[in-house]
């Protein structure tokens, strides 16, 4: 199945979007959480803030389903 | 074409009022945009944008007739025949019909900058 | 003509009631851009050495850099400076909201206040109408309750500034309090104006501001608008603001809990940011022209206190009013914070008082007899607010604290300046440092004291590796250039860390309002370095009297270097004494000052400051480079590929 990642800032020279300048498609085997995703893609977790899908938060063990976007947010840089 | 206001999405961060006036009068200055923000704080803790609905309270209070339709069917004040009286102000329920320095009034004609600019939904243009 | 600015200098002199307004030299504002470098550049000259923070010769400069107000990302901003009573070197903070754009319409980039007032005033800047008025039925207001005061009386399209009795009350940590809970709080510059006796400033500005090139600014910035509505980190940005960061500083092990004893809370997801917006939040809360939205306008109805309106708690005052005091609840954190905003005492340097005296109470070295009978619990609304109150009314053993960190502890003794967490007297931010070392040399070396907002290092910490200590100083300098030089331009530097506009953007917005078409980041950073050097000279000048060396001034307190993380996940990190010496040299030599600590002649000339070179020399103060000048000073960060 296809699973959207999509991020900004520093996270996207480790991204490395495809789909256009925020978005990377992720092909993956259905039933791995964001983190297990994550890992696939040599991105550290922590570099990770929060996860978000819908503009809701999800933790990193959610299972996104075929087709999903999934925000992944950096930490703030501080106010 | 009418703008939509819903005001609990309001952070009243004003680039409506902005470009408002940088579009009307090629200015940098919110003062001279042809609607305002109300700010209700610290209690209940809200904006509320205020916008022209064409009521027609202007058009009617006018003594000279100076207000009418435009081509699109959109209030407008009518500067040759302005007495400049300054009732029409007055009268706004919305408090959008603008002066500045007691000159000719002036106001909105719809063209939805501000709904353009508007990042959280709280203006939007209603066709 | 001076495109892009208010165009005017005020200056006030409060004891005689002076007004002096002078336009403002082209020349000044190309090398000083504003705000932070503004004020620098003005302390700098004209206070005198041995002048205290709240002696009359003091200044309590104002200053909007030069995109307030015009339609650029971000330009809100408005700088205040003072000799700080927390330091006794250069002060600054800068507030948000719509003050700053409000005195550039009235067509000031700068107010200088000089001397005191001999009565509670409030100064109103009407255009060009300047009165110092009464202030009498103001005096003692909380800091909202006077606002709304003012407002009413001189009606609602003022912007006001205000003091809390914190303020009033000279307590070092008090904050200037703007639009209902924003506040310029570090440095005490809120004391500053309260020792001038000025409970508020009310302005109205209704001039247009000249633009060079108006139809360019229109069209970038709509599209800079449209551009990052579609970024991603847009949306939730504007949903939960900063609070959405307590979960990720927990389970990086930075967030400081119990008063940095530890760096990561139990418990603390009902501190998060998801819990703010789902139980208390009224409004998304903005500042002028900005998109992005991150304050939040709560309601908080808790048992046996009154229902009160705050804004925020954003996140250093969730860290600091919240886990550094123990607190599990995202209710009572609002409730802190409400009770510090009106207070007008910073809600940071305020959680970081109240965290050391509970831990001071553990551990015994504070008694309830000091108390009135009370006691100061870890996570207890009660306590806290009695305390905080103790303190801003000079109460007891609440006068030391009034003073400071470093002096509380010093009167309360018992080895507890170990734990009294502050830098240069400053009370640290909410990211601690130990599992996070490019973090803490940020605060090891700013020119204010441990605050984070000259250099947040810790996505590079994070990158680079968490117990990497060498590298890090050179990335630590780039950092304390960029991120100081949107203090100076008044914009908010949350733009182009969180949505991707880049320097560059804003740059191209400088020239565009001004019609400085020859401006480039090289000589923006080249400002922006400027100001940092002054500072630090202007800092050594005022404090090196015994001992020479600036590098005796950047060391923090013993638990950052003699303890282990005791828990979560930065458990064990701990980082030796010999580690951080490896960190400032590595730091001086990247900046061009001697081993020291201390500006080198090379570096002030090439940066143009002959003068600053000339008085360090003077008084015995410069510093020897061991190896030529670096060309250029500071490494901008690359994330290394994988």
């Amino acid at each position: 199945m296809i699973v959207y990642f999509q991020a900004g800032g520093l996270l996207r020279d480790y991204l490395k979007p495809d789909v256009d300048v925020y978005t990377r498609k992720i092909e993956v085997e259905p039933g791995l959480t964001v983190k297990e995703i994550m890992e696939r893609i040599n991105l550290r977790p922590a570099l990770v803030s929060m996860t978000l899908s819908g503009g809701k938060i999800v933790p990193l063990s959610y299972v996104p389903r075929d087709g999903e976007i999934i925000v992944l947010r950096p930490p703030v840089q501080g106010g | 074409m009418r703008l939509q206001v819903n005001p609990d999405n309001c952070s009243g961060c004003r680039l409506c009022l902005q470009i408002c006036a940088m579009e009307k009068f090629n200015e940098v200055n919110p003062r001279k945009a042809r609607l305002r923000l109300e700010a209700l704080f610290p209690e209940p803790g809200k904006y509320h944008p205020r916008v022209c609905t064409e009521c027609g309270s202007c058009r009617e209070i006018c003594p000279v007739e100076a207000i009418g339709e435009n081509e699109q069917g959109i209030l407008e004040v009518r500067a040759d025949s302005c007495i400049e009286c300054g009732a029409c102000s007055d009268i706004c329920p919305e408090g959008v019909m603008m002066r500045w320095e007691n000159d000719i009034p002036f106001k909105c004609d719809f063209c939805g900058q501000c709904a353009e600019v508007c990042n959280t939904g709280a203006l939007t243009r209603q066709l | 003509m001076l495109y892009g600015f208010g165009g005017n200098v005020l200056k006030v002199n409060l004891a005689t009631g002076a007004i002096d307004i002078q336009p403002l030299d082209p020349t000044f504002a190309r090398r000083w851009l504003g705000g932070r470098g503004f004020i620098s550049k003005i302390l700098y000259d004209e206070v005198p050495r041995g002048t205290g923070a709240f002696d009359s010769d003091n200044l309590l400069v104002i200053s909007p850099g030069v995109l307030a107000g015009h339609f650029a990302p971000g330009g809100s901003k408005c700088c205040f400076g003072a000799i700080s009573p927390i330091t006794n070197g250069h002060g600054d903070s800068t507030v948000g909201g719509h003050f700053g754009p409000e005195l550039k319409f009235a067509g000031f980039d700068l107010v200088i206040f000089r001397g005191m007032a001999s009565r509670p005033s409030y100064v109103m800047i009407d255009d060009d109408k300047i009165e110092i008025r009464d202030a009498a039925r103001y005096w003692g207001k909380g800091s909202m309750e006077a606002e709304k005061m003012l407002k009413d009386d001189l009606g609602g399209d003022f912007e006001i500034v205000t003091i809390g009795p914190a303020g009033e009350n000279l307590i070092t940590s008090a904050c200037i309090t703007h639009d209902y809970g924003r506040q310029a709080g570090r440095c005490g510059m809120g004391a500053v104006m309260g020792s001038k006796k000025i409970k508020a400033i009310a302005v109205r500005g209704t001039r247009s501001l000249s633009v060079y090139d108006l139809k360019r600014t229109k069209e970038v910035n709509l599209a800079i608008i449209k551009r990052t509505s579609k970024h991603p980190n847009m949306a939730p940005w504007q949903k939960y603001g900063t609070a959405m960061f307590v979960g990720w500083s927990n389970n990086n092990g930075v967030y400081p809990t119990r008063n940095f004893q530890t760096t990561y809370m139990e418990n603390h997801e009902k501190l998060d940011g998801a819990e703010l917006v789902e139980k208390l939040l009224v409004s998304h809360k903005a500042c002028f022209g900005c998109w992005m939205n991150c304050g939040k306008y709560s309601r908080v109805a808790l048992p046996d206190r009154p229902m009160v309106y705050v804004e925020g708690p954003e996140y250093e005052t969730n860290a600091l009013c919240g886990g550094n005091c123990g607190f599990e609840r995202i209710e009572e954190v609002a409730y802190n914070n409400w009770l510090c905003d009106s207070l007008g005492i910073d809600s940071m340097s305020a959680g970081g008082l109240v965290a050391f005296a509970m831990e001071c109470y553990e551990k015994g070295l504070i008694t309830r007899e000091q108390l009135d009978g009370r006691q100061l619990r870890w996570g207890n609304l009660d306590d806290f607010e009695h305390f905080i109150k103790m303190i801003v009314d000079r109460r007891g053993i609440g006068e030391w604290f009034a003073q400071g960190l470093a002096p509380a502890a010093k009167m309360i003794g018992g080895g507890s300046e170990k734990f009294a967490v502050q830098i240069k007297g400053m009370g640290m931010s909410g990211y601690d440092g130990r599992y996070a070392p490019a973090m803490l040399l940020g605060y090891m070396t700013s020119d204010i004291g441990a605050h984070h907002n000259r250099a947040w290092t810790i996505t590079l910490d994070d990158d680079i590796g968490r117990d990497v200590v060498k590298g890090k100083a050179k990335l630590v300098v780039y950092l304390q250039h960029i991120r100081p030089f949107f203090d100076s331009i008044s914009s908010c530097r949350l733009f182009w860390g969180e949505v991707d506009v880049t320097p560059e953007e804003y740059i191209t917005a400088i020239i565009m309002a001004t019609g400085w078409s020859d401006l480039t980041l090289a000589e923006a950073m080249k400002a922006s370095e400027r100001v940092w050097n002054l500072n630090r000279a202007h800092f050594l000048e005022r404090n090196c009297h015994l001992d020479k060396t600036g590098r005796a001034f950047d060391y923090p307190n013993a638990r950052f270097y003699e303890e282990a993380v005791p828990s979560g996940p930065g458990k064990g990190a701990r980082l030796t004494l010999a580690q951080l010496d490896l960190m400032l040299d590595e730091y001086y030599a990247a900046r061009g000052w001697g081993k020291n600590g201390n500006p080198s002649r090379e570096v002030l000339l090439d940066l143009g400051l002959d003068e600053a070179a000339a008085n360090l020399e003077e008084a015995g103060l410069l510093g020897s480079l061991s190896a030529p000048l670096p060309e250029l000073r500071g490494e901008r960060y690359k994330p290394k590929a994988f």
